[in-house]
C-alpha cells in the first residue's frame, strides 16, 4: 500500500490505517524507539504511543513524507521518556551518542547556558548544509537515529573504524562551527 | 553545552535531512563546500569576435560558445591559476567543433594530488532537473528518488559529477547558490566537476569520459539502491595532467604527543602542490595502527580505538595550526586532513586546499602554531 493510501485511511478514520502504517514503517519506528530507550518494553510502549500520536495528528496534518513524520513523533516521545527515566536506566545507544557529543561540545566557561530552540535548530541545519551527503548520513544516523556505529558501517558499506574516524572529524567540525556561531564559549 | 541543549538542537533538524538520511546515498567522499572564493570581475570576451560569431553561427551556437568561454574564465579566476602560476592546470582550447549546443564540452583538467579533476559543460539539462540536484523525494511506493549526474571511463563503474564551484562567497555555500552559479538557464548548460580516482584511468594515456544522468531509487526497507541511466550526454577524451610537488624536509622535525597514550610523534616535512598539502608524519606504534592484518578482541579494540583517536586528534590539531607564509607576506592556514595513507613507513596526511590554489614556489616559511619549523634561507 502506498503512503498516500495509508494517509487516506487515516482521513477516513479507518483503524486499518494503523495496521498498514505498522506493516510499512513499523520497523523504522521501532528502531528509533529502541535505539533511544535501549529497552524493548519501553520501546514497544513508545511505538504504540507513536501510532496514537499519528492517529491524533492525521487529520488535520497531511504529511508529504510519512516515514519522516512518524519517526519524528517516535523520536520526540522516546526522548521525553528517556529524560523522565532514572539515571540508572540510561544505557541506550542514545546515551552513548549524547555522551560523544557532550564531550565535544562542553563549554570551557562555566556560565549557565541559555539557548533558544529556534537558534539551535537554525545552527544545526546550517551546519548540516556544510557537510557532504555521505558525512551527513553518518552524522544523522548516529545522532538523530541513534544507530550503533557497527550498523552505520554496515549500511554505508564501510568499516567500524572508518565510521568512528569520520564521526570524530565531524564532531570536531561541529564544535568549531558552534564556536564560530557563538553558541559555544 | 549540556545534554538537554544538544537534544533541543537535534530536535530542530529539518525534515529534509531526516528523510534524506533514511537510507544510504552512495556518494564518493568529497570535500565540503566551505571555500572562500575571490572572483575578479573580469571578462575576456572580445566583442568584435562575439559579434562575428553571432553572425556566423546564429544566436544559440553563440550562446553555447559564450557559456564555455565564460566558464573557463570563471574556473581560472576562481582557482587563481594565473596569480599562482599553476602549471598543472590545463585549459582546453575551444575549437569550432566544440561550439555546440548539446552534449559534453571539455573545459579544463587539473590534478590535485588525490584526484584528476575534469571540468565539463553538459547540455541540455532542463531547469527542473538542475534545480532539484541532490534533492530526494519519496515516491508512491515509499522509495526515495533522486536524480544524479554520473561519469564513467569504462561504462561499468561510475563516479558522481557535482556542480563546479563558481561562486564568490565569504563562507559556506548553499546548494542553491552552487546551482545558481553553475547552471545557465538560457543554454540549459550545467558546469560539472568530475573527480576521477586513479583506478579509473592510466596516467600514461588519454581516456574517454562519458557523462550521464541517472535516476536512483532507494528502497528504505532493505537499504538497496537501483540506478537507471536515463540519458547519456556524450563523451570527451581527457589527457591526464601532472601533479608537481615541492618536497620540504624539516631539519628539526616538529614533535607532538598523543594526549590519550603519551605516545610520541614527529612531523618530518611537507609535500606542497598547487591544490594540496601533505603533512608527513611518523609516530609510535604506527605500523600496528595502520596495518590491516591486526586481529583484535573487544578489549584490545577499545584500546586501539582510543590510541588511534588520540593520534587523529593530535594530527588534526597540528594541521589546523599549520601556517604557510608566502614571499609577499600573505599566508594560508588551518588545513583539514582528508585522508591519511601509510606509504613506505611515512603517514601522509593529505590536506586538500579546495579550489583555491597556492604558489608552491613562493612558500618561504612554515609554522606549526607559534613555532617556525622551516624557513627559506
Amino acid at each position: 500500500m502506498t503512503d498516500t493510501e495509508i494517509i487516506n485511511l487515516f482521513f477516513e478514520r479507518s483503524e486499518q490505517a494503523i495496521t498498514e502504517l505498522d506493516k510499512k514503517h513499523g520497523n523504522a519506528v521501532a528502531r528509533v524507539a529502541r535505539n533511544i530507550l535501549g529497552n524493548t518494553q519501553d520501546a514497544e510502549e513508545c511505538v504504540n504511543d507513536t501510532y496514537l500520536g499519528t492517529w491524533n495528528a492525521i487529520p488535520p496534518h497531511k504529511p508529504s513524507l510519512l516515514r519522516t513524520f512518524v519517526c519524528k513523533i517516535a523520536r520526540n516521545l522516546a526522548t521525553k521518556k528517556y529524560h523522565s527515566n532514572t539515571a540508572e536506566k540510561r544505557n541506550s545507544q542514545y546515551d552513548l551518542a549524547l555522551d560523544e557529543l557532550e564531550e565535544y561540545l562542553s563549554d570551557s566557561d562555566s556560565v549557565e547556558e541559555e539557548y533558544e530552540a529556534k537558534e539551535l535548530g537554525e545552527a544545526i541545519n546550517s551546519f548540516l548544509a556544510t557537510l557532504n551527503r555521505s558525512d551527513r548520513f553518518i552524522f544523522m544516523r548516529r545522532y538523530w537515529y541513534s544507530d550503533p556505529v557497527q550498523d552505520i558501517a554496515k549500511m554505508a558499506d564501510s568499516t567500524t573504524n572508518s565510521v568512528t574516524v569520520r564521526l570524530f572529524r565531524i564532531r570536531e567540525k561541529l564544535r568549531q562551527y558552534l564556536e564560530k556561531e557563538g553558541l559555544l564559549v | 553545552m549540556k545534554r538537554e541543549a544538544i537534544t533541543m538542537m537535534l530536535n530542530g533538524v529539518d525534515d529534509n535531512y531526516i528523510s534524506e538520511t533514511a537510507v544510504f546515498h552512495p556518494e564518493h567522499i568529497q570535500e565540503t563546500h566551505e571555500r572562500i572564493i575571490h572572483l575578479k570581475k573580469k571578462r575576456i570576451i572580445t566583442f568584435a569576435l562575439a559579434a562575428a560569431l553571432m553572425l556566423a553561427l546564429g544566436i544559440s551556437a553563440y550562446a553555447a560558445w559564450n557559456i564555455h568561454q565564460k566558464r573557463q574564465s570563471e574556473l581560472r579566476e576562481q582557482m587563481k591559476i594565473e596569480d599562482n602560476a599553476v602549471t598543472d592546470y590545463k585549459e582546453e582550447k575551444l575549437s569550432d567543433a566544440q561550439i555546440q549546443t548539446e552534449g559534453v564540452t571539455l573545459l579544463s583538467t587539473v590534478n590535485d594530488g588525490e584526484f584528476q579533476k575534469v571540468y565539463v559543460n553538459i547540455s541540455p539539462v532542463e531547469p527542473e532537473i538542475a534545480r532539484n540536484f541532490g534533492r530526494m523525494e519519496e515516491n508512491e511506493d515509499g522509495c526515495m528518488i533522486c536524480y544524479d549526474f554520473g561519469f564513467t571511463t569504462d561504462g561499468e563503474s561510475f563516479g558522481f559529477a557535482t556542480p563546479a564551484i563558481l561562486t564568490d562567497t565569504d563562507g559556506t555555500i548553499t546548494m542553491e547558490e552552487l546551482i545558481d552559479a553553475a547552471y545557465d538557464e538560457e543554454t540549459k548548460t550545467f558546469t560539472m566537476e568530475c573527480a576521477c580516482i586513479n583506478t579509473m584511468f592510466s596516467f600514461d594515456k588519454p581516456f574517454d569520459l562519458t557523462l550521464v544522468l541517472f535516476r536512483e531509487t532507494q528502497n528504505q526497507n532493505d537499504h538497496t539502491t537501483d540506478g537507471e541511466i536515463i540519458r547519456t550526454f556524450g563523451t570527451v577524451t581527457v589527457y591526464p595532467t601532472e601533479n608537481t610537488v615541492r618536497n620540504i624536509t624539516f631539519i628539526n622535525p616538529y614533535s607532538f604527543e598523543n594526549a590519550a597514550t603519551g605516545g610520541k610523534g614527529k612531523v618530518i616535512g611537507v609535500n606542497l602542490s598547487s591544490f594540496n598539502v601533505d603533512i608527513l608524519v611518523t609516530h609510535d606504534n604506527m605500523e600496528n595502527m595502520y596495518s590491516t592484518n591486526v586481529e583484535l578482541n573487544e578489549e584490545e579494540r577499545e584500546e586501539y580505538l582510543k590510541e588511534q583517536l588520540g593520534w587523529l586528534q593530535a594530527m588534526d590539531e597540528l594541521s589546523q595550526s599549520m601556517v604557510l607564509t608566502f614571499s609577499d607576506g600573505s599566508s594560508r592556514k588551518g588545513f583539514g586532513i582528508l585522508s591519511s595513507p601509510l606509504e613506505n613507513g611515512i603517514l601522509i596526511n593529505h590536506c586538500g586546499l579546495g579550489n583555491h590554489s597556492i604558489d608552491i614556489n613562493n612558500v618561504v616559511k612554515i609554522q606549526i602554531g607559534d613555532k617556525t619549523v622551516w624557513e627559506h634561507q
